[in-house]
């Protein structure tokens, strides 16, 4: 061990497991690092990156780990800074395998997600927030009466319950309150967009478990670089043979979504409008609008 | 490409030697950049270095636009066909907006006679000199097909307002748009329909279709338009499937991109 790295060991390693990861890339994006280094860094903490890490080129491991762009408002005398979180997949997934049976984790998933404040992110990460290390069931009485009477496990699970299967009334007013306040995952239901794709969440809900991320995957809901690696080229093969979706869904949740889209002009361009088009080619004749 | 003052490859393949830390770097960026005197394309080739190696700060470019006005923007369209010095103004209008989607809106109403009278295209190419009557769109998209003429007519795209058309992102709108002209070939006022489509989609605002509270687009039932797509040519909706396939996820979502999931 070099006195560099020992420095830095001394400099970070009361932090948390996270935290500690994310400070040792930072020495090595700054240039004080190589990678060598950057292994013994985490050895400490018993940190293991994957295996392809340590094929990958320099450039590619400095951005392994990236989560924020600054942009830069340069003038002549002087500068601005805006900071914008994107979604890092081995970040993302570290945080949600620590977050299933821990409190810190989950809160910190939260936070990451609601940074980086894309809607698609935001429904997709609410199935790896378990409600039992939220905050939530201890804070409304009424919400830990309501997912205990339901065997509800994770928050997606109950947004699901309360907008697919049209749950208790009171609780979707409770809810509503709690996704704008700042304590928990941010969704206001009362803009237009969330709403369009809330709309398309509960539509894909009715989908079977084994196809609705190969759904999200086809119409561009979620990228590639959403999903456990592992899994993504399989993923792939099942798109080809990926037939009939439609079948699962009655005209009338269909006419529920079209009516939203009549009186609702402005949805910019994106993977849930996609998947909608193409639903209404498949349904085109049977629908009564 | 521009030759600037300085090799950036090179510059930070120093910096990196020298194990500069990203503060320092950050830093003699901006040194950079006003020696550059703020050229957006060194701006431009320095973000994409800061984001090919890894750093995670981008410089903004600042891009004096002028703001989009309807009327301004039916006076200049009308009769361009007619006049050298409407065309003249038309494109000194798209240059000062710098809005690809108004660009590829307009291109109906740029004559190839007056585009070469502007230095835009060549004079002595006798195959343009064969078409001097037609409109540059109908050029453009017809040039796919041949060697000789593609590059000479697709970089007039530079001069029209879309500077960054040989990029990867933009080239792939435009092949997509090209996609959308096929249906023009093949039917009557298929511009009317392209159009409609266009605004569904939300590729361009539908205030560019707008001109003499007349709607230059089709009337057409937003559920139906997998019917409309439906018109593009089959064969060159697969050419440009499998010319994209390897970027397509990479590019941010756009109308065009939704497009191409669509058909």
């Amino acid at each position: 061990m070099n006195n560099k790295v020992l420095e830095i060991w001394e400099q970070i390693n009361l932090q948390n497991e996270i935290t500690y990861l994310k400070l040792a890339f930072s020495f090595f994006v700054n240039n004080e690092i190589d990678v060598k280094e950057l292994k013994e860094i985490l050895n400490f903490k018993k940190i293991e990156l994957p295996d392809y890490f340590y094929s990958l080129d320099l450039f590619s491991q400095k951005k392994f780990l990236k989560t924020e762009i600054y942009y830069i408002d340069l003038k002549n005398d002087s500068y601005n800074y805006t900071c914008k979180t994107i979604f890092n997949n081995f970040y993302f997934y570290y945080l949600v395998n620590k977050a299933k049976r821990n409190k810190e984790y989950t809160s910190l998933l939260i936070e990451y997600v609601n940074n980086i404040n894309q809607l698609n992110i935001t429904f997709y990460a609410a199935k790896f927030i378990n409600l039992k290390n939220t905050k939530l069931l201890v804070q409304y009485k009424d919400i830990k009466n309501y997912v205990e009477k339901n065997h509800i496990v994770n928050f997606y699970d109950l947004l699901m319950n309360i907008y697919v299967k049209k749950g208790n009334e009171e609780i979707k007013k409770i809810l509503k309150k709690v996704l704008k306040n700042n304590n928990f995952l941010y969704l206001d239901l009362d803009n237009t967009f969330t709403k369009f794709a809330l709309h398309i969440e509960c539509l894909i809900y009715l989908l079977p478990t084994k196809i609705k991320d190969i759904v999200k995957l086809k119409f561009l809901i979620l990228n590639k670089e959403h999903f456990p690696f592992d899994k993504i080229s399989k993923m792939e093969t099942k798109i080809n043979v990926l037939k009939n979706y439609d079948n699962y869904f009655t005209n009338y949740a269909l006419k529920q979504v079209i009516d939203f889209v009549n009186k609702n002009n402005n949805i910019p361009p994106n993977g849930y409008l996609a998947f909608y088009y193409a639903l209404m080619e498949r349904k085109n004749d049977e629908l009564y609008y | 490409m521009m030759s600037y003052i300085i090799d950036i490859e090179t510059l930070f393949d120093e910096y990196e030697k020298k194990k500069l830390s990203m503060e320092d770097i950050f830093f003699e960026c901006i040194d950079l950049i006003k020696l550059h005197e703020f050229n957006k394309d060194f701006i431009f080739d320095l973000n994409d270095t800061l984001n090919y190696r890894g750093y995670n700060f981008q410089f903004l470019i600042n891009k004096n636009k002028e703001q989009f006005d309807q009327n301004k923007y039916a006076l200049l369209i009308k009769n361009a066909t007619k006049s050298l010095d409407k065309t003249k103004k038309l494109i000194e209008y798209l240059n000062n907006i710098q809005d690809y989607r108004l660009t590829l809106a307009s291109l109906h109403a740029l004559k190839i006679k007056f585009l070469i009278k502007l230095n835009l295209l060549p004079q002595n190419n006798d195959l343009l000199n064969q078409m001097q009557q037609e409109n540059y769109r109908d050029v453009l998209f017809a040039s796919y097909n041949s060697d000789e003429l593609f590059d000479i007519v697709y970089k007039v795209l530079e001069k029209i307002g879309i500077p960054y058309a040989t990029l990867a992102y933009m080239k792939f709108r435009i092949d997509v748009e090209m996609l959308l002209w096929t249906i023009e070939t093949n039917k009557n006022n298929g511009y009317l329909i392209v159009n409609a489509i266009k605004t569904i989609l939300n590729i361009a605002p539908k205030e560019y279709f707008i001109r003499d509270n007349k709607a230059y687009y089709a009337s057409i039932s937003s559920l139906k338009i997998k019917n409309y797509l439906k018109l593009i040519d089959k064969d060159a909706i697969k050419i440009i499937k499998n010319a994209w396939k390897e970027e397509f996820d990479n590019f941010d979502m756009t109308g065009y991109k939704l497009l191409l999931l669509l058909v």
